[in-house]
């Protein structure tokens, strides 16, 4: 435990810089994006006066009310939101590619350490969940944070406020923010499913690095996954309950999670290659 | 005593070790010898569990474990960001057989800071850290991969004289080296590898005084053949 812990430690402080360079910028391209998409809103409804010499009602009544739901449902925004989810992924990558091809060959000290090899991977496993979870509350810290920004922009005639719940509704963001805990519980086993299969991938590259073997294992997981997806949607039918298609959802990624990381914890410990 | 029993390890078709055996005694510096490709590393990071083998075993002390040998490879192996200090508390942490004193004390003599960033320091206070690393654990056995390799000459030095100070009393020393002249007047028993295969074995200092022959002349004689 005191290993893991450490290590935690460790991963997370080599982690946090890039991280919170990363967070901030997108942050920063959602304030930008907020203040211009509110404004061009503005400004077309007064080009629409002047140019038509109509009330501001009038052009309210052809445009529509601004709202942040609005917003945050355009393209760009949701963009930003994919990029950050997308950083995610790829850090699942780098946190353990960097090992072998950083400025140190991390990975020597962290295969020699004492102890079990496990602490190595649920090490890194935590530091990627803390950074999905850490980039999810940072981004429902800016809905409270952008949506009073757009109402503050524009003439109060002009906007429409809407609640935080709306702007999810609206946005189709609703399922991150989901707080019925089988929907939760379902929507993060599969965001730790996408992380825990990356991590797979790369500890049996970094154990066979090529050839036949690497081809053959990654197939299998194709496969397997395949046979995963078609067991989702068998169960996805109409025979069954709501609440019997979500505890079999959650059963089947369940088992298909322990099956990838019983695989990495066994790459990690019997297979790897400094 | 570290044992290594019928060593293999295959890279495709290529047969990388071919049944490679050998032992360490304790208080002895034992040098694994051979030209680039002979499978010197492999063995070593076989050794410690860092590449899988194909088969063989390897017993210290009777056991499998590998918590009596500390490792000192030839390259950086803490992350970059940290300084010496951190290094060393790094260690502290996870390592219950750590002694600070040893550490501290080689600190001095190798005259390294505790402030200096690890990636920051030259090629040779580089191998000095790796060492330090390595003989502050205190275990019966290291193995070193190529500790002398592209330094000056009195940076070598420096180096040389770790195995003659009182920080390698009872241990027993695994070490492939290309540069033999610097420690050629340490070394108590030589292995010479060739494609994966101990070819040769020898007590240096029965080599020396029997045959009146270097390491080095004994070095020649296998591979100029």
């Amino acid at each position: 435990m005191k290993k893991y812990l450490l290590l935690t430690n460790e991963e997370l402080k080599r982690t946090a810089k890039p991280y919170l360079i990363v967070v901030a910028v997108l942050m920063l391209l959602e304030f930008i994006l907020t203040a211009a998409i509110t404004k061009m809103h503005e400004g077309k409804i007064e080009t629409f006066m002047r140019e038509n010499g109509v009330s501001m009602q009038e052009a309210i009544d052809a445009y529509g009310k601004s709202s942040f739901a609005q917003v945050v449902a355009s393209g760009p925004f949701l963009l930003i939101l994919g990029a950050g989810m997308m950083v995610i992924l790829i850090s699942a990558f780098v946190i353990w590619y960097r090992d072998w091809f950083g400025k140190t060959n991390y990975i020597y000290r962290l295969l020699l350490l004492p102890g079990s090899r496990s602490s190595i991977y649920f090490a890194k496993l935590t530091t990627i969940v803390l950074l999905m979870f850490g980039f999810v509350a940072i981004q429902w810290l800016m809905f409270f944070v952008l949506a009073p920004l757009h109402d503050l922009l524009l003439p109060p005639e002009l906007f429409e406020r809407v609640s935080i719940a709306a702007v999810l509704e609206r946005s189709g963001l609703m399922y991150l923010y989901d707080f019925y805990l089988p929907n939760f519980a379902l929507i993060y086993l599969f965001a730790l499913l996408l992380i825990v299969f990356i991590f797979t991938l790369v500890l049996i590259e970094r154990s066979y690095r090529k050839g036949k073997k690497v081809i053959r294992i990654f197939l299998q997981f194709v496969i397997l996954g395949a046979v995963y997806g078609a067991t989702l949607l068998v169960i996805n039918s109409d025979h069954l309950f709501a609440n019997e298609k979500g505890m079999l959802f959650l059963a089947f990624t369940f088992l298909y999670l322990a099956f990838l990381v019983i695989i990495g914890l066994r790459t990690v410990s019997k297979k790897i290659t400094v | 005593m570290l044992e290594v029993h019928g060593l293999k390890k295959r890279y495709g078709r290529k047969n990388v070790l071919d049944n490679v055996s050998f032992t360490v005694q304790p208080n002895t510096l034992t040098c694994l010898i051979g030209l680039n490709g002979a499978g010197k590393s492999t063995i070593l990071k076989g050794i410690m569990g860092l590449i899988p083998l194909d088969s063989g075993t390897v017993l210290i002390d009777g056991t499998g474990s590998k918590d009596a040998v500390a490792y000192i490879p030839d390259l950086q192996t803490m992350p970059g960001h940290m300084t010496v200090g951190d290094a060393l508390d790094y260690m502290n942490d996870h390592y219950a057989d750590w002694n600070g004193e040893t550490a501290e004390s080689l600190l001095r003599t190798f005259q390294l800071m505790r402030t200096d960033v690890i990636t920051d320091l030259s090629k040779g206070n580089q191998a000095k850290f790796n060492l330090i690393l390595g003989f502050a654990l205190d275990r019966p056995y290291l193995i070193l991969d190529e500790p002398l390799a592209g330094i000056d000459i009195f940076t070598k030095e420096q180096i040389a004289w770790i195995f003659t100070s009182e920080f390698m009393e009872g241990r027993g020393i695994l070490m492939t080296t290309h540069e033999i002249d610097e420690i050629e007047h340490l070394i108590d028993r030589v292995i010479f590898l060739q494609d994966g295969r101990v070819i040769d074995e020898h007590d240096a200092e029965e080599m020396r005084e029997l045959h009146g022959k270097s390491v080095q002349d004994r070095m020649r004689e296998v591979y100029a053949r």
